[in-house]
């Protein structure tokens, strides 16, 4: 409670103008917005970019964070829509162009396996690909997840479960076996 | 659990190695806000200089010059605002973002799912927009478009015959659509009587902690889920089907849902003492349980496309798919008898119900068993 308390007092002094108190709210959440943009973009060039734009975009709309607010899942969600609007173009044509056939070889080692998982990943549609990052790499807990989703808890699980199992399909695609 | 905890490993190992460690990152992103947000800061607008001077601009044979270019360069500028206004309307339509593809009568798989994704895609376009203040103009030009792609979706589906893998799925759909567009006509009227409680989205208002969901809105997300499980359906192995059938039987009837939420609570009440909301008098709590049924029913029948079982498993997924396609048309005279006050077809149905969700669990229990 008094953490919260803390965190509400950040908030409105940093929407007030005080700029340390937005570098106090914003640095523990650098870390996990950074690994969102690099599950995201697989890059991490513009995974910096995306989080250095975030934080940008977040000084500016802070006035739109409603008192109560969580800080973490509204910066998440500022961060994936970085990550969105930068690399939407290439998303689009990646999505297009690996559509599993099954007729890859069976990997045999980690590294393998880790192409084959991201290649998968980023076949995925972004929506899809966030709630997995979201959840399997950043821990999130579903209400977190819809927190930065804009969806009820419900949609949140229901997206995640059907992004798992596309995710297991298209690997199985990509290694060519059918048990 | 063993499969699940082998693939979280494999997802972290896999983006951890394009996860470097950034140690500077807030460092630079400090220097960043520094450089970019200076006390007073405002967007910067650049005022050009003037590049002639007024001297030069008396001259007769240049003024005569002058009109010329303000005149083409008037033209221009409502070209352009031309330009912008079809191609603002275009994008709205999503004419840029999906290209249409015809309905065939009788498609092959690969022909219904690009029909399908370039619907689906369509819908995401134009219901990207909320509509919750009764003094925005724009709500309801946006919602007869989102309205005449959702109609254009209905028509594609209703003029092709589906492929048999889709069948279920398409009939939910259609479904879905004829919905959303009786929601949209409910929307439309109470925006026109100014009705304060008109609201319309395609993913739940978030209102301080919580979300408003809407009709429309849960017929969007089940419609698009449904749609998006046929673009990218595929065969499973028996390893990653028996997972997916226990996760969603653990769904349905289990303790808890496969990503430790809640799962069905109306449908394991249904089966172990009856739907107590569904007595007399309590029209709207039943109602809201029905609809929380129909919607594991229909997720579990999606996953059953997006995953499709592997050959060996046929036989025993075909039984379970055709129990699941029981549901909606039971599920839809349950609902005629609760809106109709008909408390005794009400109850014959759930009993109905009750019988079908045991079945599907035995028929799931039978494929995951196989594992």
């Amino acid at each position: 409670m008094a953490v919260h308390q803390a965190a509400t007092s950040l908030v409105r002094d940093a929407k007030s103008g005080d700029d340390a108190a937005f570098e106090i709210l914003l640095d523990p959440l650098l870390e996990p917005g950074y690994r969102l943009a690099c599950g995201m973009l697989h890059d991490p060039d513009a995974a910096q970019d995306a989080v250095q734009e975030a934080a940008f975009k977040a000084w500016r709309k802070l006035e739109q964070l409603r008192d109560g607010t969580e800080m973490r899942p509204w910066f998440l969600g500022i961060v994936a829509n970085e990550c969105r609007s930068t690399r939407r173009s290439h998303w689009w044509s990646v999505v297009k162009a690996q559509q599993p056939e099954g007729t890859a070889e069976v990997p045999t080692d980690a590294v393998l396996t880790g192409l084959e998982l991201r290649k998968a990943l980023m076949a995925m549609d972004a929506p899809k690909r966030l709630v997995l990052v979201l959840h399997w790499y950043l821990d999130l807990p579903l209400e977190e997840i819809a927190s930065v989703t804009g969806s009820s808890v419900h949609a949140a699980e229901s997206r995640l479960r059907r992004s798992e199992l596309e995710l297991r399909r298209r690997m199985e695609g990509m290694r060519g076996y059918r048990a | 659990v063993d499969i699940e905890r082998d693939l979280r490993s494999e997802f972290r190992r896999a983006l951890a190695e394009v996860t470097p460690p950034a140690p500077w990152l807030g460092a630079a992103v400090r220097e960043e806000l520094r450089n970019r947000s200076p006390k007073g800061w405002k967007p910067m607008v650049r005022v050009l200089p003037r590049q002639s001077s007024p001297r030069l601009m008396h001259s007769p044979w240049l003024q005569g010059t002058w009109r010329g270019v303000s005149l083409v360069a008037g033209l221009l500028v409502l070209l352009l605002v031309a330009a912008l206004v079809i191609g603002a309307h275009a994008w709205r339509n999503g004419d840029f973002k999906t290209h249409q593809v015809p309905a065939v009568q009788s498609p092959t798989i690969k022909q219904y799912q690009a029909l399908v994704s370039a619907d689906l895609q369509k819908s995401v376009n134009v219901n990207a927009f909320t509509c919750s203040n009764l003094d925005d103009a724009a709500c309801l030009p946006r919602t007869a478009l989102a309205d005449a792609a959702e109609q254009h979706w209905l028509d594609d589906l209703t003029s092709s015959q589906p492929p048999a893998r889709f069948a279920v799925l398409d009939a939910l759909m259609r479904r879905h659509l004829a919905r959303i567009l009786s929601a949209d006509q409910a929307f439309v009227a109470a925006f026109r009587a100014k009705d304060p409680t008109a609201h319309r989205a395609a993913s739940d208002v978030q209102s301080g902690f919580g979300a408003v969901n809407l009709p429309v809105t849960s017929e969007i997300a089940e419609l698009q889920g449904l749609a998006g499980d046929i673009v990218a359906s595929g065969q499973g192995t028996i390893v990653s089907y028996t997972a997916a059938v226990r996760q969603d039987k653990a769904s349905l009837l289990g303790s808890s849902g496969p990503t430790g939420a809640a799962s069905c609570a109306a449908c394991q009440q249904l089966v172990s003492s009856g739907l107590a909301s569904c007595e007399v008098g309590q029209g709207a709590a039943c109602a809201s349980h029905i609809a929380d049924i129909r919607a594991q029913m229909e997720i579990f029948q999606g996953h059953l496309v997006l995953l499709f079982a592997p050959d060996s498993l046929a036989v025993k997924a075909a039984r379970l798919q055709a129990d699941l396609a029981v549901a909606d048309p039971l599920l839809n005279e349950i609902e005629s008898a609760l809106s109709a006050g008909d408390q005794g077809g009400l109850r014959s149905g759930l009993d109905a119900l009750r019988t079908l969700l045991v079945r599907v669990d035995s028929d799931a229990a039978a494929i995951v068993g196989n594992a």
